[in-house]
């Protein structure tokens, strides 16, 4: 038995990475529509169940993020910008047609720059569509400039999937001369 | 393990997970603690409610109605050790008597699928039982499991003899898994399955699947906490040199840093390999067990991987190429996973009704 390196290997010849399936039919559009939290079991690898005869280790969960462990990666993000951030802090944004009053995750007053982490579907009925639509407004004109993130539950990189999208936020708002 | 440090090692666990853990009693055998465990969960629910969520891995030889009964009604979701077929099964998990398990255990497969029809079986490859791998997997699904883990015994004595033969099991049960995929029949054959999803998907990467010291952790019956269950071995003063802390005194962080990292670090024997990204190298206790180092990569599974990765991307190209409904559901719808259970429940509903 010995450690050998394979130099070339061109076996897969079926899609790679980030093509996505169309989706149809209505149990796919109940499944889009926000259907709550449904996890089913572990469908992972356990850590090598070496010992017969033992039960072996416990299998380990696809790697979710929790809500701490994503405001703990977007917040480091920004400080590495040197955007220093309030957590939870309180704002009524404005719009035409209505307001909403919430505590903001993370928020620079002075810049009025920020971000609110959405739990999956739960907050659907408090950041309506309406609200959505005026932040983005917001966003693209005088502020406030606040980035919701929101992570689909089956993204198998969550970290990977946050940095990148408040790297883009951040790089957006140096290109509108905000930061 | 006492009471006390069990409660103990709750509250430890909780606190370490910032105020929610999911804990998997292992073993040996965990039931054979099962009031223990009644306690410890009624203390846990108690005391936190559904910030603490069980698991357990069990060899079901001491499974039986009233132990079920608990385990659905506290969503104690477990995994069940079963190889395979009986002869494959018997091979290796016997009783102190010589006499094999499997009769016992699969009086009870029927109660425990009705209870949760996606329970996890998990099988373990020895060079013996290679030869008996397809008709084991097969009867497990023919049995009813959906969800197959199978790993090898990488401490045995691997020759490439025995690899060879267990390359003829999987073209095997590539055949099977084609045919039932075309079928519709949704099963999960973790050698297949997860290699396909680090092409089909991505690549394995830090942290994936293994991330020991960190958010996985393992508290012996002492008390003493360790990166992974595969270090505690008897728990005595030798393997207590793996240890990252206690529940008395907290983490030794420097200690459990290191295995972070280690595990974390780069396989330098597979800088380079085509195939980097989609090996099984990523279990730092495999490695560990094997070679004694987290980031040495023993050399049966890169045998094994230059094995299996072939079978496995041929027959994952055959199911593209012949457009199988199922094949591109499972790998490239990313709600399958919920869309698939929606399907579940309303078959059920159906059969329910006719």
């Amino acid at each position: 038995m010995r450690l050998k390196q394979v130099k070339r290997y061109r076996r897969a010849r079926y899609p790679r990475g980030s093509y996505r399936r169309p989706m149809k039919g209505p149990v796919h559009r109940a499944a889009r529509g926000g259907i709550s939290s449904l996890l089913l079991m572990a469908l992972t690898e356990a850590c090598g169940d070496t010992g017969i005869g033992t039960t072996g280790p416990p299998p380990v969960m696809p790697d979710m993020l929790t809500e701490a462990e994503a405001r703990a990666i977007i917040d480091r993000i920004f400080i590495e910008n040197e955007i220093a951030l309030e957590k939870d802090f309180p704002l009524i944004f404005r719009w035409a047609e209505d307001s909403l009053a919430f505590e903001v995750d993370g928020f620079n007053d002075s810049l009025k720059v920020g971000y609110e982490y959405v739990e999956r579907y739960s907050e659907d009925q408090v950041f309506t569509q309406e609200f959505r639509t005026a932040l983005d407004s917001a966003g693209n004109a005088d502020g406030p400039y606040i980035d919701l993130i929101r992570l689909e539950f089956f993204d198998h990189d969550q970290q990977a999937t946050v940095e990148a999208e408040i790297e883009a936020f951040i790089q957006k708002l140096k290109g509108m001369g905000i930061i | 393990m006492s009471g006390d440090t069990a409660r103990r090692a709750v509250d430890f666990l909780v606190e370490a997970g910032e105020g929610s853990s999911t804990i998997t009693f292992f073993g040996g055998e965990p039931l054979t603690e099962f009031a223990l465990i009644k306690d410890i969960v009624g203390f846990a629910q108690d005391a936190y409610g559904q910030a603490v969520q069980f698991r357990m891995s069990t060899n079901g030889t001491l499974l039986d109605d009233d132990s079920l009964r608990f385990l659905t009604d506290h969503d104690i979701h477990f995994v069940l050790s079963l190889d395979g077929n009986q002869a494959q099964h018997d091979t290796h998990r016997k009783f102190a008597d010589g006499s094999g398990s499997f009769e016992r255990i699969s009086r009870m497969i029927p109660n425990v699928l009705k209870a949760n029809p996606y329970t996890l079986a998990v099988s373990v490859v020895s060079p013996r039982t290679a030869p008996m791998v397809s008709q084991g997997v097969q009867s497990l699904f023919a049995q009813g499991f959906r969800y197959v883990l199978q790993t090898l015994d990488h401490s045995a004595p691997w020759g490439d003899r025995d690899l060879r033969v267990l390359r003829e099991q999987y073209r095997e049960l590539a055949a099977f898994y084609t045919a039932a995929l075309n079928e519709g029949r949704k099963i999960y054959y973790s050698p297949f399955d997860e290699r396909i999803k680090t092409w089909a998907q991505k690549p394995f990467g830090q942290g994936d699947l293994c991330d020991l010291a960190n958010s996985q952790i393992a508290v012996s019956a002492s008390g003493t906490v360790y990166p992974c269950v595969q270090f505690i071995g008897d728990d005595g003063p030798e393997d207590r040199f793996n240890s990252i802390g206690s529940i008395e005194s907290g983490f030794e962080e420097e200690r459990r840093s290191f295995f972070i990292e280690e595990n974390y670090a780069e396989k330098t024997s597979c800088r380079g390999c085509a195939l980097e990204g989609r090996c099984a190298t990523f279990c730092g206790c495999v490695n560990w067990r094997a070679t004694g180092s987290l980031r040495t990569v023993p050399p049966i599974i890169c045998e094994h991987e230059r094995m299996l990765m072939p079978i496995v991307d041929d027959l994952a190209t055959r199911l593209w190429k012949k457009n199988v409904e199922l094949f591109r559901r499972k790998f490239y719808d990313k709600h399958f996973a919920v869309s698939s259970y929606l399907e579940d429940c309303g078959a059920l509903r159906k059969g329910a009704t006719s």
